[in-house]
């Protein structure tokens, strides 16, 4: 920057020569003329650099005790005005080029979308289309709040999000709305049943009936506190069951994978394209666009031209690199493949049981012509009552 | 008289530059000397720098010495400080 300011200004290179060029830096050090890279050639003389507008102040010194001032170089200022005159082609596209950036820095050209997971960004950016914030749109004409509270209307997976407009993007933060869980009302009827089939271990009431014994066998759907209280002495009544039911179950599951298993093996053939990307209008610059064969992997990217956080151009480059590959079948390492397996299949159960203890977990492996099977034989114990409220609503 | 002004300075214990405009010079390890209230250069080359103060010269020798900044009142030499001496 100090580079540009210099050369907008105009610098000289002069020479000091004299019994005692020091007098000058002195004269320059008392006038408020700034010089820098002073250095001295030999005993008499010095070498200096001014900025243009005060040769004149300094040449004033040339002559007086001897002393001789002699311009060496100059460079930028005056200089450079004069020779780009000549230039009008130059100087209309530099004028063009400050033009075009200035201009193209009000409309916009690229979203940056953040913080949300479930919403996609491009339904996010549908909503800011909708909004008229698109691409190219001219953003100082547009009411980011308004822009907001139309989003906000029309979206109701969206809690918050703010919407800031600057520099040729439209930056979005988004906050997802949480849902609310849903609320069972204690205040009807419900029934305690089976989640799974097993032996019952142990049985806790706080309300309602019971409708099993420890040792009973249950199967998937069976009351096992009733939400209907009966007495000898009174009517029957409704009450929303709770209580925890503990039983002994048993699980059995398997997992398949094939013996030999394709893989990619890279070919010596690959192809890389170029185009320039204009607005959303791609043009071909070299390459061939013919796909080599259905087996190739295509890696695409996509520069756009500008200044990180200041500006960014509707223009930008495209780069494809297309590689073909080959598949080639090779045999599985049996031993790592079943550890995997069976590490896989202890995960789902420990997922299954859900806080349960496992007290029995034994593996099987068969292998066949194509596939090799593990199984899992586990007996558990874990809670197996969930609450079904008597419209048919689980938890 | 400025002998006088630098114990007055003394005595109040306030900084002689403050009241004097004495020289002051600040030197940062080898490579930089920073001069307040000098008189000008008499003499520069890489390997000396001569500067005038109120009533003396300070001599500053080293190598590949180069001045960095200079007005009215202050001075910034940098380089190879080998020493500082009062003429």
């Amino acid at each position: 920057m100090e580079k540009i300011y210099k050369l907008a200004k105009g610098t000289m290179r002069v020479s000091v020569e004299g019994a005692q060029p020091e007098s000058v830096l002195n004269f320059c050090a008392e006038n408020g003329i700034e010089f820098w890279d002073v250095s001295p050639k030999s005993d008499f003389c010095i070498y200096m650099n001014i900025f243009a507008h005060d040769a004149p102040s300094v040449m004033s010194k040339n002559g007086i005790n001897g002393i001789e001032i002699r311009i060496l170089s100059s460079r930028g200022g005056k200089n450079m005005s004069r020779a780009a005159k000549r230039r009008y082609a130059l100087i209309a596209s530099v004028s063009a080029c400050i033009v075009l950036l200035s201009a193209s820095s009000l409309f916009v050209w690229r979203f940056d979308v953040e913080g949300n997971n479930r919403i996609s960004d491009a339904k996010i950016i549908r909503a800011l289309n909708d909004c008229g914030v698109s691409y190219g749109s001219f953003w100082p004409g547009i009411s980011t709040d308004k822009v907001k509270s139309r989003i906000l209307m029309k979206n109701r997976d969206i809690a918050w999000l703010s919407v800031n407009l600057s520099n040729s993007c439209a930056h979005v933060v988004v906050h997802e709305r949480i849902e609310k869980p849903e609320i069972m009302s204690e205040k009807g009827s419900a029934d305690i049943i089976a989640s799974k089939s097993g032996v019952v271990t142990k049985i806790s009431v706080l309300s309602g009936q019971k409708s099993c014994a420890v040792g009973d066998t249950v199967i998937k759907g069976d009351t096992l506190i009733s939400g209907t209280m009966t007495s000898e002495t009174a009517r029957e009544r409704e009450v929303y069951a709770m209580g925890s039911v503990t039983a002994r179950t048993w699980y059995e599951i398997n997992a398949e994978t094939p013996l030999s298993i394709s893989r990619k093996c890279d070919k010596k053939r690959s192809r890389t394209r170029i185009s320039l990307i204009v607005g959303k209008k791609r043009i071909k610059i070299s390459g061939d666009s013919r796909n080599l064969s259905n087996s190739c992997d295509k890696i695409t990217k996509v520069k756009m031209f500008g200044i990180k956080n200041v500006f960014v151009l509707p223009v930008g480059i495209i780069k494809e690199s297309v590689k073909e590959y080959e598949t080639q079948t090779r045999n599985i390492d049996e031993a790592a493949v079943i550890e995997s397996m069976k590490k896989t299949l202890y995960d789902e159960l420990m997922r299954s049981v859900d806080g349960g203890e496992i007290v029995k977990a034994e593996y099987s492996v068969s292998k066949d012509d194509k596939t090799l099977t593990v199984t899992l034989r586990s007996e558990c114990i874990e809670e197996i009552g969930i609450t079904n409220d008597r419209e048919g609503n689980r938890s | 008289m400025k002998d006088k002004g630098e114990l007055l300075a003394y005595k109040l214990d306030i900084p002689a530059e403050a009241l004097t405009g004495v020289t002051k010079f600040t030197v940062t390890g080898r490579r930089q000397v920073f001069i307040e209230n000098h008189k000008g250069i008499i003499n520069y080359d890489e390997n000396t720098v001569t500067i005038s103060c109120e009533g003396y010269r300070l001599n500053i020798r080293g190598d590949d010495l180069r001045l960095d900044g200079m007005n009215r009142n202050d001075m910034l030499l940098t380089g190879r400080i080998l020493s500082v001496e009062f003429e």
